[in-house]
């Protein structure tokens, strides 16, 4: 039931609307993947990452109509990005997956801990 | 601000490789403490970072293992339709208290991942 389509196509539509306003809907769709659909993290992740890629388009396209997209910022993190994905992408797939969580449940922790004393001046 | 930004696109380029996930919660604290770019261009600059850095992990994962793009298809398709409702409608949208809340889901799933 939960792994249909059109549950998918709702988590997936409120999850990219939450994206699109900054309210970091990547990271709960890999917790809806994980936790939720006890999917494997290994099959979760491309998930993810795909699902990250709409939005981000749709939204880069609306900020760079409106000028508000500064690529000599955007451009020289993306590639250092791009490398460091590639090279941290072999490594994750090769390291041990109770290692992987415990490094993402920390992250998780410390992202929770931010978002909770979330001011609306930033 | 240069080496600000190649820096924050290394540690989100590290962190989406290692998890598949979390690029934008290093990236936009990063880019404010590095002030790699002034703070209201933060959001929209770290949106556009992840994108290409989020491409080069999906071709990698594709290359090294799988990805179950059937079952990602929904999510995708949801994705686009979220993004278009929110750059219609989710300027006005107050965002404190949904933050509030995702930071109480996001330490849910933190606790669960450590225990």
């Amino acid at each position: 039931m939960l792994e249909s389509v059109p549950v998918s196509l709702v988590v997936g539509t409120i999850l990219g609307f939450l994206s699109g306003i900054g309210v970091g809907g990547g990271s709960l769709l890999i917790l809806w993947l994980t936790l939720v659909l006890h999917m494997p993290p290994s099959a979760a992740r491309g998930i993810n990452l795909a699902f990250f890629l709409p939005a981000a388009l749709v939204s880069s396209l609306f900020r760079w109509k409106q000028r508000k997209l500064r690529l000599s910022v955007v451009i020289p993190g993306a590639v250092s990005g791009c490398v460091a994905a590639a090279f941290f992408t072999w490594l994750g797939l090769r390291v041990d997956v109770d290692i992987l969580k415990k490094g993402f449940g920390a992250l998780l922790l410390v992202t929770g801990v931010r978002e909770l004393f979330y001011r609306t001046k930033r | 601000m240069l080496l600000g930004s190649i820096l924050a696109g290394l540690a989100a380029g590290a962190v989406t490789g290692l998890f598949g996930a979390g690029g934008g919660m290093v990236l936009v604290p990063l880019l404010t403490l590095l002030k790699a770019a002034p703070e209201e261009e933060i959001f929209p600059c770290s949106v556009s970072m992840i994108l290409p850095i989020c491409v080069c992990s999906l071709i990698a994962t594709a290359a090294l293992h799988t990805v179950p793009w059937g079952a990602a298809l929904p999510y995708l398709m949801g994705s686009a339709l979220g993004g278009l409702l929110a750059g219609k409608w989710g300027k006005n949208i107050p965002v404190k208290w949904l933050h509030r809340g995702l930071g109480i889901l996001i330490l849910w799933g933190g606790v669960r991942y450590l225990c």
